[in-house]
């Protein structure tokens, strides 16, 4: 399933009870979509977040956060480099 | 007939006397609140307003009034009449002391004498039931009320008495039950010095100004100083108090007795369950098995003012409370840490939060473990997961201890006999008679003790009691802003006088007994208790506290001092925090008392902070049906919010809304649909049921994914809003896809039109814009590009509107595919593509170049037509795309695979069939 790349930003930190409620609205609609939550990056003033998806397009993990009503700056379909699967052109 | 004097006293501590015998009250508080809160009223009431009042929840509150009342009964007969429907208190000739008092104003001396001779405390003194908020309210309102009359009834003796002792003895329990009003302080003062007790009205001067400058940070006013200056005028007569009356100090380290109880506990396996009344020596006993267990031991406790603390009773027995990802990995690592204990002794069983009994009735069913618990006979069937937890466990009953214990247990005391014979072998009630040698019941005995105290140990003892628990210096320092060495002090002082006790593990202090902190906090006036826990919630706050462990505190404290707002906020991180535990029961009570208290904020925030509140009650895995009826609640709300601009707060509604359906509506799929959809009817209106219903269906509809039951939805909206009416964007939004999936190109105008004029007027971008899409692709697929064209220019204009997403470049490919169907020309086209290859939206990519394959086939370009529709398919299959996929297979003359057939839109199906009649034609039949 390929990877999707969300980002946020806001003016001032959130919480973590922020972050969860957040979350909690947009999963069920991810859910139906056919999505799954790999991992989160929260920055240290906690003001930008970049979440990472499965999805089978982008498209179905901006249209959940946007039923849900929450905003993001944009969602892009990623290549995956790591120390597990490294690759010449990278 | 025989008749029965019944008299009944509600002053103070509730008595009942029935022919002038006093009678035992039931040991259930609320059985007892109930009783007082009929004699209070003295009024018919129905049996739901009371189960409203003392039995919210889950449980089965009509039972539990039944079972209250069937206590009550042998009390207050003949007065006490239930029907069916309706609980009354008829007085008739019973006397009840609230009724004996009079207007202060229109008394004789002689007849306010009387009145004052009947506050033996304040209302219903100890019936304080902070999770029953509605009772607590009313009791609150009812206390103050009294309290006021009280204050009248010794204003008006004392100026009646002028100098006298008498005067003296009043103006005192003015000052005790009104602590902020300067003028009871100051006639105190002046009434001391006039009686020549010039060192008395000294010191009210001075603890007059520490109560100001503490709690009030203000110095007392002219009225004092005058009074001050009035001292200094007159001679001291009175005799120095003499240093004999000082307590003698006994230790309840001395364990006697309890042998035979010992020999049981050890015999029994698994848990066993220690019963006895406050006072009797259950924690003593618990503490004396712990000492003598060789291994391991673990101790806890819960605590009466203890809210939305899940698991309270674990986090202090364990010293790291292990966290999880869920329940069963939560209890299962508990099970681990508890490997090497011996023994586990969990105390005062009967205030037990739910998840505390659910982790401990697993970590019985699991494990070999020896789980000893103690709880106050009677009281423990007040708390309902308590007394599921020990219905099937051995039980060791405590009572009294024998003379000769007694006498042992007191041999320090000259006047043991007295003791062995008043105490009647209860054993905290024979060191506290030791102690205090002075003769009463046992509560009076306590609160005469602390009484004796004096400076900064009797002001600390309020403060301690007020907290409710275990308590540590840090937070006592914080609220009480007394100077650090003065506050150990003075701990180390109530120490020595055995009112509180280090813990066991040396981490903090609590009261040696309950009894006693309830007997400090009753001693608190009304006014000043409002102070204190204000002082009290304000000090949790300052806390680092990332973790939101002192919520639940901060939410009793807040409440009790009436800053709702305070109370609020901290309700919805308790009830988050309790999520976090999978404590559903728990955050499903948090939110429920802040649902209560934030009714009284200012509208807007009182809507933004009720919505997160049943945000949790929503995510709280509690039973469907005890969710579903707050399903107004929320569309009430979102009414509000929209009305007010809120767009948050409405979106997240929407979503809880969607949420509590597909829940109830997974339900309905189960066995029992029947039930499951009578529930679903008599919980929710019908309006809201239908907003929950079309948001469904258009989620649904969205992703082209189970239709019919979409169109079976949308069709019960339908019908529900000929019927009752209402409006939301869901319901024509879900309604215009489907029309337009069915291909009914008119109907599904008039309600994608309608779902974009609804979502213009609230600003809902995302929802206007989805509408207008339907448009274009409806009127391309029809091939009415002028109205295409329109509904284009429209949606160019949303677009611009939208930020972050991928809507502007959609627009644009949807603009130049209407270019290219009106004029034959690409121009921008391919460019365009790429963008929307670029943003990836697979659906969109499939829709087009399906659509734009058909126009090239049309205009006789089949290789690139075969290009586009090979990409289409790979798109199409990709993100689950039937009609599109099926569309691809039918311009590359691919057999179709027909499976989700009932999902197809009408132009996919009529497109397959069509193919399927040409290959028939040929003598082919198409793959089925």
């Amino acid at each position: 399933m390929p990877s999707m790349v969300v980002e946020q930003t806001f003016d001032k930190p959130l919480t973590t009870d922020e972050l969860n409620a957040m979350a909690k609205r947009v999963d069920p609609c991810l859910e139906a979509h056919g999505a799954r939550w790999m991992r989160s990056y929260i920055s240290s003033d906690r003001k930008r977040v970049i979440c990472e998806f499965e999805a089978a397009d982008a498209e179905k993990v901006r249209e959940s956060y946007r039923s849900a009503g929450v905003t993001f700056e944009r969602v892009w379909t990623a290549d995956v480099y790591s120390r597990d699967n490294p690759t010449d052109s990278y | 007939m025989i008749m029965t004097m019944l008299e009944i006293r509600l002053l103070g501590e509730p008595e009942v006397v029935r022919d002038g015998q006093a009678v035992p009250l039931p040991a259930s508080k609320k059985s007892r609140a109930l009783l007082a809160y009929l004699a209070v009223t003295g009024r018919a009431h129905s049996r739901e307003r009371l189960c409203e009042l003392l039995w919210e929840g889950p449980d089965d509150p009509r039972a539990a009034l039944r079972w209250s009342l069937t206590k009550l009964r042998p009390l207050l007969e003949p007065h006490l009449v239930a029907s069916r429907d309706r609980v009354e208190f008829q007085r008739d000739d019973a006397s009840v002391d609230i009724n004996a008092l009079c207007v202060p104003a229109n008394a004789t001396t002689d007849q306010l004498e009387k009145c004052a001779a009947l506050f033996r405390g304040e209302l219903a003194e100890g019936l304080d039931l902070p999770s029953c908020f509605r009772f607590q309210q009313w009791c609150a309102g009812e206390r103050e009320r009294f309290r006021q009359l009280h204050i009248a009834i010794l204003r008006e003796l004392t100026e009646r008495l002028g100098s006298d002792e008498r005067a003296l003895s009043y103006a005192q329990r003015r000052v005790q039950i009104d602590p902020f009003d300067e003028e009871a302080h100051a006639a105190l003062i002046r009434l001391s010095a006039s009686l020549g007790r010039r060192q008395e009205a000294m010191q009210q001067y001075e603890h007059c100004r520490g109560v100001f400058e503490r709690e009030l940070g203000s110095r007392p006013g002219q009225a004092i100083e005058d009074a001050r200056r009035a001292i200094t005028s007159v001679e001291d007569r009175r005799p120095r108090l003499s240093r004999t009356a000082v307590a003698a100090v006994l230790h309840s380290q001395s364990f006697v007795g309890r042998e035979r109880e010992l020999t049981t506990i050890a015999a029994a396996s698994g848990v066993v369950l220690v019963l006895g009344e406050p006072g009797i020596g259950k924690s003593r006993l618990l503490e004396e098995l712990r000492r003598r267990t060789k291994g391991v031991t673990r101790y806890g406790r819960a605590f009466a003012a203890e809210m939305a603390r899940p698991y309270g009773v674990w986090l202090d027995a364990l010293d790291d409370f292990p966290t999880e990802s869920d329940r069963a990995r939560l209890f299962d690592a508990v099970v681990e840490k508890l490997a090497d204990l011996e023994l586990l002794e969990i105390d005062d069983l009967q205030w037990i939060d739910d998840a505390s009994a659910a982790l401990l009735h697993y970590v019985a069913r699991k494990t070999k473990l020896r789980i000893v618990c103690a709880a106050r006979v009677g009281e423990i069937d007040d708390n309902p997961y308590a007394s599921r937890l020990v219905r099937d466990v051995a039980t060791v009953n405590i009572g009294p201890l024998s003379a000769e214990e007694t006498r042992a247990l007191v041999a320090a005391s000259p006047d043991r006999d007295r003791v062995v014979a008043e105490s009647g072998g209860n054993p905290l009630f024979a060191l506290e008679l030791a102690r205090a040698q002075s003769p009463g019941t046992l509560t009076q005995v306590i609160a005469s003790r602390l009484a004796q105290l004096d400076g900064r140990a009797r002001d600390l003892v309020s403060w301690a009691a007020a907290i409710g628990r275990q308590f540590d210096a840090d937070i006592l320092g914080r609220a009480t802003e007394m100077p650090s060495g003065e506050m150990l002090a003075a701990l180390e002082k109530l120490e020595r006088c055995a009112i509180i006790r280090v813990s066991d593990e040396g981490r903090c202090y609590d009261f040696t007994h309950d009894l006693i902190r309830d007997a400090a906090y009753r001693a608190i006036s009304g006014p000043r208790r409002v102070l204190v826990h204000r002082h009290i919630a304000r000090a949790s706050q300052s806390v680092h506290d990332p973790d939101s462990a002192l919520a639940g505190d901060i939410v009793r404290h807040a409440s009790l001092a009436g800053d709702h707002a305070m109370a609020v906020t901290a309700a919805i991180a308790a009830g988050q925090r309790c999520l976090r535990m999978f404590a559903y029961s728990e955050a499903m009570s948090v939110a429920q008392l802040g649902l209560q208290l934030a009714d009284s904020l200012p509208e807007k925030e009182r809507i933004e902070k009720q919505m997160d509140l049943l945000d949790v009650i929503v995510t709280s895995r509690t039973a469907v049906r005890e969710r579903l009826p707050f399903a107004r609640r929320i569309t009430e709300l979102m009414e509000s919010a929209r009305h007010l601009g809120l767009a948050q707060t409405a979106s997240l509604g929407a979503h809880l809304l969607a949420c509590l359906h597909s829940e109830s509506n997974d339900l309905a799929r189960a066995a029992d649909a029947t039930i499951a959809s009578a529930e679903i009817s008599r919980a929710t209106d019908p309006r809201s049921a239908a907003y929950m219903m079309a948001n469904t269906a258009r989620c649904l509809l969205f992703i082209e994914r189970d239709i019919p039951r979409a169109q079976s939805l949308l069709g019960e909206v339908e019908t529900i809003i000929k019927t009752v009416g209402g409006d939301h964007i869901e319901i024509p939004l879900g309604l215009g896809y489907l029309y337009a999936h069915r291909g009914e190109k008119e109907l599904a105008t008039v309600q994608l039109e309608r779902a974009m004029a609804m979502a213009a007027r609230e600003q809902d971008h995302w929802r206007e814009w989805c509408a207008g899409v339907r448009l274009v692709t409806l009127a391309l697929e029809t091939r009415d590009f002028d109205a295409a064209q329109r509904h284009c220019d429209r949606l160019l204009e949303i677009a611009r509107k939208m930020s972050g997403g991928s809507e502007g470049v959609r627009t644009d490919v949807f603009a130049e595919i209407v270019r290219f169907a009106r004029e034959g020309e690409e121009r921008d086209l391919r460019a365009k593509l790429d963008e929307l290859r670029m943003v990836d939206s697979k659906s969109d990519l499939a829709w087009a170049l399906t659509f734009i394959a058909e126009l090239e086939l049309e205009r006789g370009r089949a290789d690139s037509a075969r290009r586009d529709a090979e990409e289409a398919l790979i798109a199409a299959e990709a993100v689950g795309r039937g009609s599109e996929a099926a569309l691809a297979r039918v311009i590359l003359d691919l057999d179709v695979d027909r499976t989700k057939w009932d999902d197809w839109t009408e132009r996919a199906r009529a497109r397959v069939q069509q193919k399927e009649r040409r290959h028939a034609q040929h003598g082919r039949r198409a793959d089925v």
